[in-house]
């Protein structure tokens, strides 16, 4: 009651999860990623748990909750573009969940991933090692895999720095500390928010 | 689905990745995994046995003694079993020696499949020479070999030990590589 007095503070909306999610692949891909030839266990661990972390993004994205979900915040190629204009000229719309180019961040990332996890695996099921060990992935030439993985574990490190710099721009132009959001999953209140 | 069942079930599902990742990496790393490992995984206690000793003896006397990981377990078996025509050179042991050693380098190549990790497959089980491996010949493209044939330190692409540093310890990575006379990869 006393709340719509108040002046709007924050809301709750990113979950436990999806903070716990987040950061565990922050810490989980980096350490694959500076692992990679020379601590050959810890680097298969590590991927490990990099592709089981993105495999609960996805369930979470369809069992989660609200602002957890693709549907709430996947829009179509058409919007992100609008966005990013809108971004330009420094004046966007509130979305209290995640804007339209930060969704494409997303697909993008969890899709690079996805290519990392897969080539990772096919390369050591050339040896008999691995989950894909025995399937027709074995198969897959183990040098060409090794290239792919290469190029979208570099890929992804790509999106990574684009995806901070991304979070920067928008905490400036939404005058909040989005990073903070990440770790309590709180935003601000905008009462002319479009997706709520 | 109701919000809290979803909630129960995402965190257990979340719950267990976490805790298979942590022990996963934790194992890891409780196995060695914070040393530096070459692409040979290796330091068996095979490898300090008097075999080992022995064919870095005769064999190492003449030219490096390449990791046994280099080789397929049939290619080890053919060349041991040609030592009179060696790449040219009449390489023979007495027979005692030549069966340990083949022995031993059968036993180790066979141990782990990791090499191939790195040097792809070999053109056929049997091949003998690493430097026709298609992998080797990828991974050398951009060296001109006249740099290295010309060169008086290095002279062909057979010494590994040349350029690769560690190359005795099983390490490749570009890291140590300094090609004599000429520079260094990693800068």
């Amino acid at each position: 009651m006393s709340n719509q007095t108040d002046t709007p503070s924050t809301v709750k909306v990113w979950d436990p999860l999806v903070r716990i999610f987040h950061w565990s692949l922050v810490v989980t891909f980096f350490l694959a990623f500076i692992t990679e030839d020379d601590w050959m266990d810890l680097h298969v661990q590590a991927g490990y748990a990099v592709a089981l972390l993105i495999g609960f993004r996805l369930v979470w994205g369809v069992i989660g909750t609200r602002y957890a979900r693709f549907s709430q915040f996947v829009k179509a190629p058409s919007a992100v573009f609008k966005y990013l204009g809108q971004m330009l000229s420094l004046k966007v719309p509130h979305y209290l969940g995640h804007n339209p180019a930060a969704a494409a961040m997303i697909v993008s990332l969890i899709v690079s991933i996805i290519m990392v996890s897969f080539t990772g695996m096919a390369i050591i099921a050339a040896q008999g090692q691995g989950p894909l060990a025995g399937t027709l992935f074995a198969g897959f030439n183990p040098e060409w895999m090794e290239e792919i993985h290469e190029f979208f574990a570099n890929f992804t490190l790509l999106l990574v720095i684009l995806h901070v710099a991304g979070v920067v721009v928008s905490s400036l132009l939404e005058g909040e500390n989005l990073v903070r959001a990440m770790i309590n999953g709180r935003k601000k209140y905008h009462s002319d928010g479009v997706d709520q | 689905m109701n919000k809290q069942i979803s909630l129960w079930t995402g965190g257990l599902l979340l719950g267990a990745i976490l805790a298979s990742s942590v022990s996963g990496i934790a194992r890891a790393v409780a196995a060695g995994g914070l040393q530096h490992t070459s692409i040979f995984v290796s330091t068996t206690q095979a490898e300090k046995s008097v075999p080992a000793g022995l064919y870095a003896s005769e064999c190492g006397s003449c030219h490096m003694a390449y990791p046994a990981q280099l080789l397929t377990p049939s290619g080890w078996t053919v060349l041991m079993r040609g030592l009179q025509d060696h790449f040219g050179e009449n390489a023979e042991l007495d027979s005692a020696s030549q069966e340990d050693i083949t022995q031993y380098l059968v036993q180790i190549s066979s141990q782990q499949t990791g090499h191939y990790r790195k040097l792809g497959n070999p053109p056929q089980d049997s091949a003998v020479r690493v430097t026709e491996w298609p992998a080797f010949k990828r991974t050398h493209a951009e060296i001109p070999a006249r740099l290295l044939e010309n060169n008086d330190k290095v002279k062909s692409f057979s010494q590994c030990g040349a350029c690769h540093q560690q190359a005795e310890k099983g390490w490749f990575d570009e890291d140590h590589v300094r090609i004599p006379g000429v520079a260094r990869l990693d800068r």
